[in-house]
């Protein structure tokens, strides 16, 4: 197509503005509201990066808390078993920025008192009576929370989750 | 027409006036519908997850209280244990997102017992009112971005309500640990032929094929493991350990490898020991003596006198090499089990002579005395107390005709006691159901297998109590109440029907150890029908 119209570069537009000319106001328009929009796209993918951490965290520990309420007996190191539950149903997140603390309670109905906590990825007895194993009872609750640190929530600089960001997702289950 | 159509484009193309702000107008639009999709949907898609993940958790905990029965279809706390485990507000996963004041209405939950029809499990009938849970949880969250939607007349735009389902049914997942103790009787009426269609030997023989289902299901150790060698019966980690007692006692200290028959077999009964220098359980407020040196306790002493008599093989996990074990070699011992001197559970009932060709053809039954089982019940519970692992549940299984009717514990026995009290001449059967009421309240679970049941029974008891009523009684439940298909048909018995054949013996231990499994989860397209 030939074009027999008069066109302006964005150099010879940008000259004109820096006189009384109004032609290149737009340009500027357009870098005032560029810039503000690059920081709400920035903004909706760091969201959305954030959220779906968010959702693996959970999917992730959910997986281990289904793992452990039906391991009484059958494991002998309950860390171990629900970090390596978190880790396969959260691939998404780096492993060597989670961790774990479970919270075995053989009688839930007493309240937090006879409540073992145990954090990090092992907690390995010799024994399925002895150590923690020896905590994770029928009729008692096991409880899984699940740390990803360096998660991202940061736009330009501005944190939206200040005091370091960390999100974390717990759930709780009886024990079979 | 050519050179007007371009003279225009040329004027839209250099026409900047009101450009910015329609092309802010357009991108403000488009964003507000991405950060709706990642925001809003987002934080849906994270909510709906910790729905879900709590609704399978509730599910699961309701599960474990199943199953609903006639009996305590009014006292059940399926309903109250799910909600603790919900995301209801004040329970155990009550996430923030899921409740006021972030979410507009806080997560409610509906719990649904019922049943499904799933093989070789716990079917309902008329006894069992459900054998699963259906829960559905709802909540309704906020929007914060395609609320703008509103404006445009779309008032759904608001709120999402997200709901999740989660379906779980009593048993059909792994083996939990348990400490098995199985109570046989080897009256003399156990070497006659057998009476129904359980197998074509002997019902001694019948009973220990039985047993020998038991431990070819059962998990020695852990899941994914080889056993390992094994140390005085055990393995290092067991998971399901299992003992033997047998009514009348055949064993007596050194006898125990006479009667399992890996050498020459010459088992010799012995007289019932039980004595109220032992110890006693009233009948009025039966309850299990502990073990120690106070006034009424069982002594070790005693308790070891009456399990050495009781008991042929004691809690052992030496009856398969690895979990996983299947095929045409389901019994291989763990370590090499069969000597005189230590022989396996395996060896005890027969299950190396079926597979390996060994010598060991199971306990005979020696008969010699009649039936008296509450003593057997008596100390099979006192040695699991005393005995077995605290984090596994203790179950009790008694095969029996249970016709109680005497032997040594006859009237003018100066060691008994007269008054019908565990141990006493009269009223065996109903000692029989004090002892197991006990044995329940203390937290075992007990199966009773009738064999060749007859009609009426328990002779010597005052009260004019049946067989039937009193296996019936001694089970934890109608759904742990089986006779096979030579007895009477006993009032509450549970139907068994697995491979096609119905209430064999094989079919009953089979259905027994289905039901030592634990709760699991159910897809929510399985046929469901809900408890009226």
């Amino acid at each position: 197509m030939t074009s027999h119209c008069k066109k302006q570069s964005i150099t010879a537009r940008v000259h004109s503005w820096s006189g009384s000319n109004e032609e290149g106001q737009a340009l500027v328009e357009f870098a005032l509201v560029a810039s503000m929009l690059l920081v709400v796209i920035t903004g909706i993918l760091i969201f959305g990066i954030f959220e779906m951490q968010l959702m693996s965290l959970t999917e992730g520990v959910n997986s281990a808390g289904r793992v452990l309420a039906v391991s009484a007996g059958l494991t002998l190191d309950p860390c171990a078993a629900a970090a390596q539950a978190v880790q396969n149903a959260a691939p998404l997140l780096s492993p060597s920025n989670l961790s774990y603390q479970i919270v075995l309670n053989p009688t839930p109905a007493s309240g937090s008192t006879t409540a073992q906590t145990y954090s990090g990825a092992s907690c390995s007895s010799t024994s399925t009576t002895t150590g923690a194993p020896g905590y994770l009872v029928s009729g008692g609750s096991v409880t899984v929370t699940a740390y990803a640190k360096k998660c991202s929530l940061a736009i330009f600089g501005k944190n939206f989750l200040p005091g370091g960001c960390q999100i974390y997702q717990t759930i709780t289950e009886i024990v079979q | 027409m050519k050179r007007k159509s371009e003279f225009f484009l040329c004027r839209v193309i250099n026409d900047e006036s009101g450009q910015t702000l329609i092309w802010t107008a357009l991108m403000i639009a488009m964003l507000v519908g991405v950060g709706g999709l990642t925001v809003d949907l987002g934080r849906a898609y994270v909510s709906y997850r910790e729905l879900q993940a709590s609704t399978d958790a509730a599910a699961l905990a309701a599960a474990s209280q199943l199953p609903i029965t006639t009996t305590n279809k009014s006292s059940n706390t399926v309903s109250s244990t799910a909600t603790k485990y919900s995301s209801v507000s004040g329970n155990y996963n009550a996430f923030a997102n899921l409740n006021t004041p972030v979410a507009l209405t806080g997560a409610a939950i509906t719990v649904t017992p019922g049943c499904v029809n799933v093989s070789g499990l716990p079917q309902c009938d008329t006894g069992l009112l459900a054998n699963a849970v259906q829960v559905t949880q709802s909540v309704k969250i906020p929007t914060y971005f395609i609320r703008v939607l509103a404006a445009f007349g779309i008032q759904s735009a608001k709120s999402l309500t997200l709901s999740a389902t989660a379906t779980a049914q009593m048993r059909g997942a792994q083996r939990g640990p348990y400490n098995v103790a199985m109570a046989l009787d080897t009256t003399q009426s156990m070497t006659k032929p057998d009476g129904g269609s359980n197998c074509s030997g002997t019902k001694i023989q019948c009973a220990e094929q039985g047993a020998q289902i038991m431990l070819s299901q059962l998990s020695p150790c852990l899941p994914g493991t080889t056993c390992g060698t094994a140390t005085a019966g055990n393995v290092t980690n067991p998971v399901d350990e299992v003992s033997l007692f047998t009514f009348p006692p055949q064993t007596a200290g050194t006898q125990v490898g006479n009667d399992e028959g890996c050498t020459a077999k010459t088992p010799s009964e012995i007289a019932y020991p039980d004595s109220t220098a032992y110890a006693t359980v009233s009948h009025s407020t039966p309850t299990m003596p502990p073990v120690g040196t106070a006034t009424g306790d069982l002594t070790t002493a005693n308790l070891q006198t009456l399990v050495n008599q009781y008991q042929v093989v004691p809690l052992s996990s030496n009856y398969r090499s690895s979990d996983n074990t299947t095929g045409t070699s389901p019994l291989t011992v763990a370590s090499s089990g069969g000597s005189s001197t230590a022989p396996s559970i395996v060896d005890a009932v027969g299950g190396n002579s079926y597979f390996w060709g060994k010598s060991c053809t199971g306990m005979d039954a020696k008969g010699g005395e009649s039936t008296f089982y509450a003593g057997a019940l008596f100390v099979s519970q006192e040695y699991l107390a005393a005995n077995a692992r605290t984090n596994a549940t203790n179950v009790l299984v008694l095969l029996s005709d249970g016709d109680a009717n005497g032997g040594t514990m006859s009237a003018g026995n100066s060691n008994l006691n007269s008054n019908g009290s565990y141990p006493s001449a009269i009223n065996q059967c109903q000692q029989a159901i004090d002892i197991a009421t006990a044995a329940k309240a203390a937290g075992t679970k007990i199966y009773v297998v009738g064999y060749g049941v007859a009609s009426g029974g328990c002779e010597v008891d005052t009260n004019g109590l049946t067989a039937c009523q009193t296996l019936r009684s001694i089970a934890s439940s109608d759904q742990n109440f089986f006779v096979d298909g030579s007895s009477t048909k006993c009032a509450g018995a549970t139907s068994v029907t697995v491979g096609g054949v119905t209430d064999t013996l094989g079919a009953i231990f089979t259905a027994i150890v289905g039901d030592l499994t634990l709760p699991r989860l159910l897809p929510n397209t399985i046929a469901f029908t809900p408890t009226s």
